[in-house]
């Protein structure tokens, strides 16, 4: 199909708009949208003729699990909320999110010195792998400009852009470049609100002329929380269609795998992770990976702890409160053996966990440059990490292939 | 050996039996001292994880510590009589970061085999690691010691072993920013830094035990020629001692005990520079003879106490034991210095 001039574009849009004939509109708007793009948003161009009173976003989403973030929309213009997770009490950090091709909003009041970001982007730099699979299930990855750290990029689709020279390197995650950043104009910049001076990095980079917008959604104390920041991603994308889908989809899967653990007569008590030089870094009792555990129909040994970070334990602690843990996860190495873990410390074959084999490493589904899917698929998919809680905790109930975890010793060494 | 120095250090002696005591007896978990009594005794505890950890968690611990003050006592003992510094200490003078470079190359570099998930340094357990330390400790110790002999102010020498400090450091930076050897021994290696006694297990006191007793055991027998050292290079060889060959030994002697603590406890800060000063205030002396079992005990007495404040006890959170170390060495650090100044005492400490 040959380009229709921008100007004989229009017609159509104020027409069907006109017309508030949304079917007809899309049948419209298809023709020259990229594929994948089911809704009525507009999600790979700028509106031609703004009109007033025109609802530019048909397509909405709102927020049920995650605590972190919200949504409001206006005519042609979205703002979005982010909670900030290094100082809760702070006024949030405000977006607007403008349709591109209509008049800058000046909303005033709290929102006068949010940042104004125009929508759709189309060339988006992520600093944190923790978002890549949200463009994934998006279908929107030619969305992504450049990425941090490509070589830890576990997600699949993106892993295939970086290969095909698609998608640029944007430096470290822990060190961005900012310069390259910046003369990457991209559309948007996204990066985790993690560290003491990334709020710094971000002033720096608005002033430098990058629209830039945190997540944070590792701060979410459930699974479904963190899953649904997807949504977060679509609302600079317009794909809140997908989004909502995408979203439907993984939320349906979680109920029923959390329902068929429901079931399960035992609740097997479950241990994370390994020490490191003496201290044990564990979740909390308020973390997504607690809720998790209660979701599978397990019992988390630190689960009366109140706080949504990791804790910071001595060995001796662990020994007291967990030596009698059914399950130990996210510890050693899928190819690694029993053994490994002992020549670690000897002190690991005083868990019951470990004396009957209950050890589950996280790194089943890991790329040759240290990327895992533990840390990327797993916060979007929380379906089939549900899943592999529930296969681990409940054989018995469950009907499912591991996708993240693996018995420690399972798979041949690489 | 006078009368003061010998009841010094048998007050030194039960100061490291009540805190090695303390440190097995208290933790953040509570556990009657009935009970921890029981276990040694190798009875059954009313509880049978109080006994895995009494006998796998606080035993190894406290040995650990014990034998890290000892060693870097002694260690920085040796370096203060072979620099003819009062500041000189393994930390300070640059050789705890070339036994770092040592560990990092090892740990972050070469590849541990089939363990390169299992994280940690598990892989100090191998002679590899503290072989490594050892060995990065000794070519700073000899690097600065080099230069040092060009240079006549000891505060120059100190400057010259914290720049040496900087480099490795900066190596390792280097390293651990260039991602190699992935997040999880970046991860670990980091951990490692903050320094800690808590996580040796029994079977790398295996190791840590054999090096840090022939470290001292070597130090033990050349308390005479760390005597004629002190005395000055050519005193010393008009007594018919090789003045050359001393040197070395007492080199390697002091780079395998620093370099096995840092390996299996991380870089510990202070304990070094601030242990030979509490034990010649202790014992009046600067006799070797009495300043070696003073420095072995007031060692372990102040790394027992740091460990001690670090586990924070009646608390399941811990320190970094770099920041109480630090709490107590600097302040001794600066006392000297002031006293440096005042007695224009520079060289000879």
């Amino acid at each position: 199909m040959a380009p229709i001039p921008a100007r004989r574009r229009a017609l159509p849009l104020v027409l069907c708009v006109l017309l508030l004939s949304l079917a007809a509109c899309a049948t419209a708007t298809d023709g020259s949208a990229r594929g994948g793009g089911s809704g009525d948003n507009l999600v790979d161009r700028c509106v031609d003729a703004f009109e007033q009173g025109v609802d530019y976003f048909p397509d909405k989403v709102e927020f049920e699990y995650a605590d972190g973030v919200s949504v409001r929309y206006e005519d042609h213009y979205k703002v979005v909320e982010v909670d900030r997770p290094d100082d809760p009490d702070a006024e949030p950090l405000r977006y607007v999110l403008s349709q591109c091709g209509t008049p800058t909003p000046d909303p005033g009041g709290e929102l006068a010195r949010a940042q104004v970001i125009r929508v759709p982007a189309t060339g988006v730099a992520s600093l944190t792998t923790a978002n890549l699979p949200h463009f994934a299930e998006l279908d929107r990855v030619e969305d992504l400009a450049a990425v941090a750290s490509p070589s830890f990029v576990s997600t699949p689709a993106v892993r295939r852009a970086v290969a095909a020279g698609a998608v640029e390197s944007a430096g470290s995650g822990t060190e961005p470049d900012l310069e390259s950043l910046i003369a990457l104009e991209p559309d948007l910049l996204l990066l985790d609100a993690f560290g003491e001076t990334v709020m710094d990095d971000v002033e720096r980079l608005i002033q430098g002329g990058v629209p830039t917008a945190v997540n944070a959604d590792f701060d979410e104390t459930t699974l479904l929380g963190r899953a649904e920041w997807l949504k977060y991603t679509a609302l600079f994308l317009n794909a809140e269609q997908e989004a909502a889908e995408a979203f439907a989809g993984i939320e349906d899967d979680y109920r029923r795998v959390a329902a068929a653990a429901a079931e399960a007569d035992e609740r097997p008590s479950v241990l994370f992770n390994l020490p490191y030089q003496g201290t044990w870094y564990v979740p909390g009792g308020d973390s997504y990976l607690a809720a998790a555990v209660h979701d599978a129909g397990g019992v988390y040994v630190f689960g009366d702890d109140t706080s949504n970070g990791s804790l910071e334990l001595d060995v001796e602690t662990v020994l007291a409160e967990a030596a009698g843990a059914d399950v130990w996860l996210q510890a050693g190495s899928v190819h690694g053996s029993l053994d490994d873990l002992l020549a670690h410390d000897e002190r690991f074959a005083e868990f019951e966990a470990f004396q009957d084999a209950q050890v589950w490493a996280s790194d089943k589904r890991t790329t040759r440059g240290g990327g895992n899917a533990v840390y990327e698929t797993a916060y979007t998919r929380a379906d089939l990490f549900l899943a592999d809680l529930v296969e681990i905790l409940h054989p018995r109930v469950s009907d499912h292939e591991l996708v993240f975890f693996g018995r420690v010793g399972s798979e041949p060494s690489s | 050996m006078s009368r003061r120095a010998e009841v010094a250090l048998a007050a030194l002696a039960v100061a490291v039996a009540a805190l090695f005591v303390a440190t097995v007896a208290a933790g953040s978990v509570a556990i009657p001292l009935s009970q921890v009594v029981a276990v040694l005794a190798g009875d059954a505890p009313a509880d049978p994880v109080w006994s895995t950890i009494v006998t796998q968690v606080r035993l190894p611990r406290a040995l650990t510590a014990l034998l890290a003050g000892a060693a870097l006592g002694v260690g920085g003992l040796q370096m203060q009589t072979l620099f003819r510094n009062p500041l000189a200490d393994p930390f300070i003078l640059g050789v705890s970061s070339g036994a770092s470079l040592g560990v990092a190359l090892v740990v972050l570099v070469a590849d541990g085999a089939g363990t390169t998930l299992v994280g940690g340094l598990g892989l100090a357990a191998s002679v590899g690691v503290a072989g490594a330390a050892a060995v990065g400790a000794g070519v700073t110790t000899a690097a600065v010691l080099a230069v040092s002999r060009r240079v006549a102010s000891p505060a120059t020498v100190l400057i010259i072993g914290l720049m040496a400090g900087y480099v490795t450091a900066a190596v390792v930076s280097v390293l651990v920013h260039s991602g190699v050897g992935g997040v999880e021994r970046v991860r670990a290696y980091i951990a490692w830094g903050f320094g800690s006694f808590a996580s040796t297990t029994w079977s790398e006191l295996t190791v840590l035990v054999p090096c840090v007793a022939a470290g001292l055991a070597l130090a033990g027998a050349m308390t005479k020629q760390l005597n004629a050292l002190l005395l000055g290079d050519r005193y010393a060889a008009s007594m018919g001692l090789r003045v050359r060959g001393v040197r070395v030994l007492v080199i390697c002697g002091a780079s395998l005990l620093a370099g096995v603590t840092t390996a299996f406890c991380g870089p510990v800060a202070f304990v070094g520079v601030a242990v030979p000063h509490v034990a010649r205030a202790a014992l009046r002396t600067s006799d070797h003879r009495a300043l070696v079992p003073g420095c072995l005990l007031a060692g372990g007495a102040v790394a027992l106490a740091a460990g001690l404040a670090a586990e924070v006890p009646g608390s399941d959170a811990t320190l970094p034991l770099n920041a109480v170390t630090s709490l107590i060495g600097a302040p001794v650090v600066v006392a000297v210095l002031l006293r440096m100044r005042r007695s224009r005492q520079a060289v000879v400490p």
